[in-house]
Order: structure tokens, then C-alpha cells, then sequence
């Protein structure tokens, strides 16, 4: 596919249904790549609970629940890092400007779906968060992962 | 859903777990998930050192669809030579092999409930294995 991407580090794609359950697969995934790597197991689960997020809000929202529209995972491995995007196909469009704001608990009690917690959490969770829009329609989450060389405790 | 990897031998089990996972969630027993996992890894090695041969920049697709009797695991490469299947039943002359190559699609037809191999449009080989859900005393199917 993209070859530019080909030549800085090794890609895996998995293209998923818009179904909810399909985004245990891209966690169950990505952690399988991010153990061999060498990731420690606690940022193997910080990796699977963004991951689940991003590729829920994909489902949810991106792509209205419609199974026919695909939700994208490319997992792009590098040495020292792994690079996780993940692309809808937009039949709704995010607004940019609240993918930064922090929510807020008492907020939460006032939801029956309990959600508004996942861009947040992304951005807890990963090394680098980053939200597009592509051209041409359709919303794109990037996250990066930092490996830490080091097995030293750095609390 | 489908898995897109590079020709590099050691991502046949990025693959291999992804589709655990799937058959997993779909009704299959976990003994029989070993048997998925062992099919789809030799069905991809087969496409990354035959098919491939080896190229990172071509790519291994594997692409899967559950309906409601059967998981349909198809994995794809971009050319090369057709494997040739041993026919089923399955005769094992492990003895008279010199080297463990070529057991990998003896493997591939002991395991799957059905396999076949064609040539796909753009040049490839596809290689089709099918397993049946078990869907005695599952309540889930029909959905």
C-alpha cells in the first residue's frame, strides 16, 4: 500500500467491520505485535484501552454503526516506537476543538451511556495523540507508543 | 475483516493472533482455535517464503468471513508458483521425508474441515481454509 511509510518502518493493516466487538480484535492484535516488541505489560494494556477507545469511537460515531463502512488500524512498527492510526470513514465528523477538552466528573453522572471519556483517555494513555481530518471525509486518530529501552524503574 | 502484513517471516503471528481472536469470539472451541492458529501460521508462511519469496514490499492479505455455519479464512499473496495440495485422506510418509518442508500443507489439510487453493485474479494464489462453527447447544448463531 503505502510504500513511503514502507521504507520507516514495517506496516500492518487490519480493516475491521463497523460491529462493535471487532475492536476486541484490534486490541487482541496490537497487543500481540507490542509484546514481541518488547513493550512492558502494563503499557500493553495502556495500548489495548486506548486502542479500544479509538476504534470504538470509530464504530460509534465516525461511522454511525453502519457494518458496511470500514474502520482502519494501521499499526506501524519502528524500532523504537510503535505508531497507531486509526481512520472511519466519517459519516460524522469529530469536532477538533473538543478532542482537547478535559471532561468533567459531575458531567459523567449526567449520562446514561457513561461515556465522553475515551479521547481523554487516549490522550492519558499514549506517548503522542494527535486527531485529523482526512480530505476527504472521514476522522483519523494517530497514536504513538514509546519503547523504553530500559527494564530500570523511572517512577 | 481482513489483515494486511508485510512478506517478513515472524508477522505470520500478528495475523495469526488477530484471527484467534476473531474465531474465538465466533463459537469456535479453544482446541479447535490451536488448529486455526496452526493452518492460518503455515498458510502464511507458505505465502511469504513461496509466494512472496520473501519480499517486504509485497504484501500477505488475509481476509476473513464468519457466516453462520463456517469461519472462511482466505490468505492471499501476489504470485508466484501454486502449491500443490496433497490429497485428503491424508497419507503421512513422515519418514520418508528428508527435511520437514512441504509439511506445512499436509498440516494445512489434516486441520481445516476444507481448503482449496486457486489463483487469484491479480496474479496470486489464495488459499481458502474453512472451519466449521460448532454449533451443537450454541444459542448465538442466528443473529
Amino acid at each position: 500500500m503505502s510504500d513511503v511509510e514502507g521504507a520507516t518502518g514495517q506496516v500492518i493493516e487490519l480493516r475491521l467491520p463497523s460491529r462493535l466487538g471487532y475492536e476486541r480484535i484490534a486490541m487482541d492484535t496490537a497487543a500481540a505485535l507490542a509484546r514481541r516488541m518488547g513493550f512492558a505489560d502494563e503499557r500493553i494494556d495502556a495500548l489495548r484501552t486506548a486502542i479500544g477507545e479509538a476504534v470504538t469511537n470509530a464504530i460509534e460515531h465516525g461511522n454511525q454503526a453502519d457494518a458496511a463502512m470500514k474502520v482502519v488500524v494501521v499499526l506501524t512498527v519502528r524500532p523504537d516506537e510503535l505508531i497507531i492510526s486509526v481512520s472511519d470513514q466519517g459519516r460524522r465528523a469529530l469536532e477538533l476543538e473538543r478532542t482537547r477538552t478535559r471532561p468533567h466528573i459531575a458531567d459523567a453522572f449526567q449520562r446514561a451511556d457513561k461515556g465522553g471519556w475515551g479521547i481523554w483517555l487516549m490522550r492519558e494513555l499514549m506517548d503522542e495523540v494527535e486527531f485529523t481530518l482526512a480530505p476527504g471525509g472521514g476522522n483519523q486518530v494517530r497514536m504513538v507508543v514509546h519503547l523504553e529501552r530500559s527494564p530500570v524503574g523511572d517512577q | 475483516m481482513q489483515i494486511i502484513l508485510p512478506s517478513i517471516l515472524g508477522y505470520e503471528v500478528i495475523a495469526r493472533d488477530a484471527v484467534a481472536s476473531l474465531a474465538r469470539r465466533c463459537g469456535i472451541s479453544p482446541e479447535r482455535v490451536e488448529d486455526v492458529k496452526t493452518a492460518l501460521c503455515e498458510a502464511c508462511t507458505n505465502a511469504i517464503e513461496h509466494g512472496n519469496r520473501s519480499d517486504p514490499q509485497r504484501k500477505v492479505q488475509v481476509l476473513c468471513t464468519v457466516d453462520e455455519q463456517r469461519l472462511v479464512i482466505e490468505v492471499y499473496d501476489e504470485g508466484g508458483s501454486l502449491p500443490m495440495l496433497p490429497r485428503k485422506p491424508v497419507q503421512w510418509t513422515l519418514e520418508q521425508r528428508a527435511s520437514l518442508r512441504g509439511m506445512g500443507l499436509m498440516l494445512i489439510v489434516t486441520l481445516t474441515d476444507e481448503v482449496s487453493v486457486v489463483a487469484d485474479p491479480n496474479d496470486g494464489t489464495c488459499m481458502r481454509l474453512v472451519f466449521y462453527r460448532n454449533l451443537a447447544g450454541d444459542s448465538v448463531s442466528a443473529s
